[in-house]
C-alpha cells in the first residue's frame, strides 16, 4: 500500500469542498442582493479598490493563472 | 480652422457601440433578466454544492494512490474551462457594466466599502492564509499529509465534469472581480 494512500482522508475532501463552495455561494447570494437593490455589484468595489493600482489586479490575476496551471496542468502527477 | 473656430463648434457627442446603446436603452428589462440570469446562477452552484457532498458520500480515497495510466487531456481541458469562464466573466461584465449606465445614468452610485465586504475580505485573506500554512507544512513534512495540491489534483480529476464546471464558476468570478469594466 502506497503510503499516501494510508493519508488521503475524506476529511481533508470535506474542507476542500466547504472552501471552494462557502466562498462561491457567499459571493453569488451578495451579488444578487447587491444587484437587486441596484447597488454597486462586488466586482465594482473590487475595480475601485485596484483602479488607482492596476499592477494589484494584474499581480492577483498571474497568482491565479500560476495556480490554475499548478492545479491542472500537472493533473496527473497528484 | 482657426482657435477661435474650433472653440466655437460644438463638440460632437461620442459615438457609443451599438451593443451598449441598446443595453443602455433597455437597462431595465437587461436589469430584470439580470437579476433572472443571477438567480439561477445562485440556485447551480447550490446545486454543483450537494453533487459535491453527494460525491464526497461515495468517495474513495484510496483511488487517489493509483497513478497509472491517468489522463492528462483532463487538466489541459479543465485549465481551458477556467479560461473560458475568464473570458465570459469578461463580456459579460461589460453588459452589467451598460446596464448600471442606463439605470443610473449619470446618478450612478459610487462604490464605498462597507464594513460587511471588509470583514469578508480580511475572512476571506484569513482562510487563503490558513490554506498556504498547511500547504508549507505539508511540503516541508515530505507530503505527509498530502497537501492541498494533491487534494485537488485527486478531486478534480475522479470528478471532471463537477470540476470543470466549478473552475469555469471560479474564473468567471475572478473575472468580474479583476476585470470589470470601470468605463
Amino acid at each position: 500500500m502506497n503510503a499516501v494512500e494510508q493519508i488521503f482522508t475524506t476529511m481533508g475532501f470535506s474542507v476542500l469542498v466547504a472552501v471552494v463552495f462557502a466562498v462561491m455561494l457567499f459571493v453569488s447570494a451578495t451579488d444578487l442582493y447587491l444587484s437587486y437593490r441596484r447597488k454597486p455589484t462586488i466586482g465594482e468595489y473590487v475595480n475601485a479598490a485596484v483602479a488607482a493600482r492596476s499592477w494589484v489586479a494584474v499581480l492577483i490575476a498571474l497568482v491565479f493563472g500560476a495556480m490554475i496551471a499548478h492545479f491542472f496542468i500537472y493533473i496527473t502527477q497528484i | 480652422m482657426t482657435t477661435e473656430q474650433q472653440a466655437a463648434t460644438p463638440a460632437k457627442p461620442a459615438k457609443e457601440p451599438r451593443l451598449a446603446h441598446q443595453v443602455q436603452a433597455n437597462a431595465g428589462a437587461f436589469h430584470r433578466g439580470e437579476l433572472v440570469l443571477h438567480a439561477i446562477a445562485l440556485v447551480v452552484v447550490a446545486l454543483l454544492f450537494v453533487f459535491a457532498l453527494v460525491a464526497l458520500g461515495g468517495a474513495k480515497v484510496a483511488a487517489c494512490a493509483v497513478h497509472d495510466n491517468l489522463n492528462q487531456e483532463r487538466g489541459l481541458l479543465l485549465a481551458a474551462f477556467t479560461a473560458g469562464g475568464f473570458v465570459l466573466g469578461r463580456l459579460i461584465g461589460v453588459i452589467r457594466f451598460h446596464i448600471r449606465e442606463g439605470i443610473h445614468s449619470s446618478n450612478r452610485p459610487a462604490p464605498h466599502p462597507t464594513a460587511v465586504l471588509d470583514v469578508a475580505f480580511v475572512l476571506f485573506l484569513a482562510v487563503a492564509a490558513l490554506l498556504l500554512a498547511y500547504e508549507t507544512w505539508s511540503l516541508a513534512n515530505g507530503g505527509h499529509p498530502p497537501p492541498i495540491t494533491s487534494y485537488v489534483r485527486c478531486a478534480a480529476y475522479h470528478q471532471f465534469p463537477l470540476a470543470a464546471i466549478t473552475a469555469g464558476s471560479i474564473g468567471f468570478m475572478v473575472s468580474s472581480w479583476l476585470w470589470f469594466p470601470s468605463k
